[in-house]
């Protein structure tokens, strides 16, 4: 409860300092809508007849911009220039600090974003079933659980390396071609798919956008994942905080 | 020429620097691979379900990949050490003014004296896949001229247009556009038939992306075009002469000169 | 010829004016609001070549601001400026190699990856400085800053100290003629900053260079500077020799003496401890009341001291010159 409101507390301040950047905030929608932006002409330059890849990819780059992290920025800068003892010392859990930028970014960013693409999908008469956006929204939720954790997870290896931005340009590849933004995984040749499908990278993206345009999924695959990487995340977590303490900067 | 040795100098010194640091160096070539193979899967993957893309075949493709890679590469070691971030890394921090006090251009040593040699792996995977896509293709000797007279006026542009960004700071240091930029940047990779007619003619145009792969590649592959030839050095000499006013205009509001 | 002339100088911008509150922000947004800030008005002063002088002042006073001026740096928008007879702010690359602006806060530029040798060697090409020479230069250098076990470092890895005394050798590898310093001693600890105030007088007896040197450290600008410019609210309050201005702003003297006895009417007494009293006591009157003192009582030790330096400046920033 008390981390309710902390949170709560932390998610409000941090919405009110990015809104002097929101010039900024909209170049990272720009950032975020690229990938997808570049599949959707790519994929309707192959199948022009075809009006569910443009569903499809109207909705990744919404799924992108409600699920975007940047704990890389925001988080390991932290462990770069130390102030993250000044996080340690406070009685709450760092992580509440991390999650509520997070949140805010999103806030900001598919506030921004999201009228904009909703407009284009309108213009290009990209048709959605209301109801199927509506199935999606525990999709999105994971996804932007994963996303975060996924990332949030690179970021901790700042604890080790000063080239966290290699590492999560490096995730970010991958979320790239096997989470279905460099094609729709169904398209992918088959043993390729196959591994997509299993992989947690698909849950980030891929999944929510079909479930919005109408196709079906499975929940626990992406609650398995959940599970999975936030326990991977507390003990890199634990690791990395003690040997921060241990060698101290 | 004394700027060229300057230019030089710098690099050697990054060099011996940078290679000194073997982890770093082997997380820079990682990337550049796996980079690079992103780019080159995600068209491969294209090519699984078709034979060919708005006109351009596979290894149609790959040339324009690598014509974009080469380029990429050899922004991110010239230029983008100089530029990138230039209100806060510029500006704030002071770096401008102690170039304004070194006898030599204040533009040269803004946007040019600072290199980071190992980006250079992007610009050798890059004609890699050059060489990957044009092999078993028939070229003309006036094709890879024009290829090489398109790749260099692609890079007189790419770096106008880094100095015409950083000079935006003078007039409002709060915008930061490189994001946007490198996001914009993005679209390069791909041949400007595949976009929609508004986003074409932006790329061709106004934000010219579309000269740093697309048009080269095009030229590499097709055969040279008087037109496009002539109007990819207009282009350059263009936007090499803005950026020179952009900076000179800028500097000036910056030093006072102006109010 | 002066190396220095400055006539006149005004600098003025606008700053826009920011109010607090969503609504501020948004409408900043839209119309924005200025006001112009007198950075400097009218000042005047000249530096002989070879003269060593001290700009002091507030913060805030404007020292920073005629520095980047006088260095070419900023375009003033009013008066004459010339240093070693051209006018700065053209940046010619002739007079640019004549001149050095160095900062405490940020003494080395360029990329922190170099290691300081490199650094030096780029400032060799970039200042077309002849091999014999930079190789005298530096080994001068090499002496006075005792650079020698930094040359193989990275800039990056320097501490603030090494930093400076970097800084300095960057700068003075093309020897100028006319040095502009910036706090140079800003953060240092007593030992380095002692040792930075060494090596700027003797860089200056051995070339006969021009330095104009801001400090906030009265240390500095004692044991440094001949000559004193105290600006504030962008004006010259004072100019001339320390001492001076000391006497002009405190007209008493100190006279410290080790007594048995009680001094008490001879003076204003502002310290007492074992037997130590100071006595505060008009300047024109010392030599008497030392006599007086003398005779009256039985005294074992006796000095006459100025006031502390830090005390009298810190008086005259708070309440101007009379």
């Amino acid at each position: 409860m008390r981390t309710a409101v902390l949170l709560g507390f932390r998610l409000r301040q941090e919405v009110l300092e990015w809104s002097g950047a929101w010039w900024f905030l909209l170049t990272l929608v720009v950032q975020a809508v690229v990938a997808p932006l570049i599949g959707l002409f790519v994929w309707s330059a192959v199948y022009p007849d075809d009006p569910s890849i443009g569903r499809y990819y109207v909705a990744v780059i919404l799924v992108t911009l409600m699920t975007e992290s940047f704990e890389q920025h925001t988080f390991s800068e932290r462990i770069y220039d130390g102030t993250l003892s000044h996080e340690l010392l406070r009685p709450q859990p760092v992580v509440i600090g991390v999650i509520g930028m997070n949140l805010a970014i999103r806030a900001w960013l598919t506030l921004l974003g999201a009228p904009i693409v909703l407009l284009a999908g309108i213009a290009l008469q990209v048709g959605f079933d209301w109801s199927a956006v509506l199935r999606s929204t525990p999709y999105v939720a994971l996804a932007a659980v994963l996303v975060f954790l996924w990332t949030f997870l690179l970021a901790l290896t700042a604890f080790w390396t000063d080239r966290v931005h290699a590492i999560v340009g490096f995730g970010g590849q991958l979320t790239f071609l096997l989470g279905g933004t460099a094609a729709p995984i169904a398209l992918l040749p088959d043993t390729w798919r196959r591994v997509a499908e299993v992989l947690p990278f698909y849950g980030m993206n891929g999944l929510p956008a079909e479930i919005a345009s109408g196709g079906k999924g499975s929940l626990g695959y992406q609650l398995v994942w959940v599970v999975v990487l936030v326990a991977v995340v507390t003990v890199v977590w634990r690791i990395g905080v003690r040997r921060y303490t241990a060698v101290g900067s | 020429m004394k700027l060229l040795r300057l230019v030089g100098v710098g690099f050697s010194m990054a060099l011996r620097r940078s290679v000194a640091f073997r982890v770093n160096l082997l997380f820079d070539v990682l990337l550049a691979f796996t980079g690079l193979g992103t780019a080159v899967a995600a068209v491969l993957i294209v090519f699984t379900r078709a034979d060919s893309l708005a006109g351009w075949s596979k290894a149609e493709f790959l040339v324009l990949i690598g014509t974009y890679q080469l380029i990429t590469g050899l922004r991110a070691t010239f230029i983008d050490p100089n530029l990138s971030w230039f209100p806060e890394t510029g500006i704030r921090n002071g770096k401008l003014d102690g170039y304004l006090l070194q006898p030599a251009s204040s533009l040269f040593l803004a946007s040019l004296s600072l290199s980071s040699p190992l980006a250079l792996i992007q610009f050798v995977l890059g004609l890699g896949v050059l060489g990957w896509g044009i092999a078993g293709q028939s070229l003309s000797v006036a094709g890879v001229l024009s290829w090489l007279v398109l790749v260099v006026a692609g890079l007189v542009v790419t770096w106008a247009l880094s100095v015409l960004l950083a000079c935006l700071a003078f007039w409002a240091p709060k915008l930061q556009l490189d994001v946007f930029f490198h996001s914009a940047w993005q679209l390069g990779r791909y041949p400007t038939d595949v976009f929609a007619r508004p986003i074409r003619v932006i790329l061709t145009y106004v934000f010219p992306m579309a000269l740093i792969a697309s048009v080269p590649s095009a030229a590499l592959l097709r055969g040279p075009r008087l037109g496009v030839l002539v109007g990819g050095v207009l282009a350059a000499v263009a936007a090499a002469g803005l950026a020179g006013l952009a900076w000179q205009r800028g500097l000036r509001r910056y030093t006072g000169a102006t109010s | 010829m002066s190396a220095v002339e400055v006539e006149n100088l005004s600098m003025s911008y606008r700053a826009p004016v920011r109010k607090g509150g969503l609504r501020a922000a948004l409408g900043s947004l839209v119309k924005r609001e200025y006001k112009t800030v007198q950075a400097l008005d009218q000042i005047s002063f000249t530096i002989a070549p070879g003269q060593v002088s001290g700009f002091i002042g507030p913060n805030g006073a404007g020292k920073t601001t005629t520095m980047k001026i006088l260095s070419g740096i900023l375009h003033p928008t009013g008066g004459d400026v010339r240093v070693l007879g051209t006018i700065p702010w053209q940046r010619r690359s002739t007079f640019l190699k004549r001149i050095a602006f160095v900062r405490g806060s940020q003494p080395v530029g360029g990329s922190q990856e170099l290691t300081v040798m490199d650094s030096l060697e780029y400032q060799r090409l970039l200042y077309d400085v002849p091999r014999p020479t930079f190789r005298r230069t530096l080994a001068d250098l090499e002496a006075l800053l005792d650079l020698e076990p930094l040359l193989e470092r990275q800039l990056r890895a320097l501490s603030l100290g090494e930093r400076m005394r970097v800084g300095l050798a960057m700068a003075l590898i093309y020897r100028p003629e006319v040095l502009f310093l910036d706090e140079p001693t800003i953060g240092l600890d007593v030992s380095a900053a002692s040792q930075i105030r060494e090596f700027v007088s003797e860089y200056v007896e051995q070339t006969g260079a021009t330095v104009l040197l801001t400090s906030h450290y009265m240390a500095d600008v004692a044991s440094l500077c001949p000559r004193l410019i105290l600006i504030d609210h962008g004006n010259v309050q004072y100019d001339g020799p320390l001492a001076e201005l000391s006497a002009r702003l405190s007209p008493y003297k100190l006279i410290r003496i080790s007594t048995q006895g009680d001094p008490t009417a001879f003076g204003e007494v502002i310290e007492k401890a074992d037997g130590q009293w100071v006595l505060r006591v008009p300047r024109d009157e010392v030599a008497a009341t030392t006599g007086r003192l003398l005779q009256a009582m039985e005294i074992m030790d006796l000095a006459v001291e100025e006031p502390p330096l830090e005390k009298v400046i810190d008086q005259a920033y708070r309440e101007g010159l009379r």
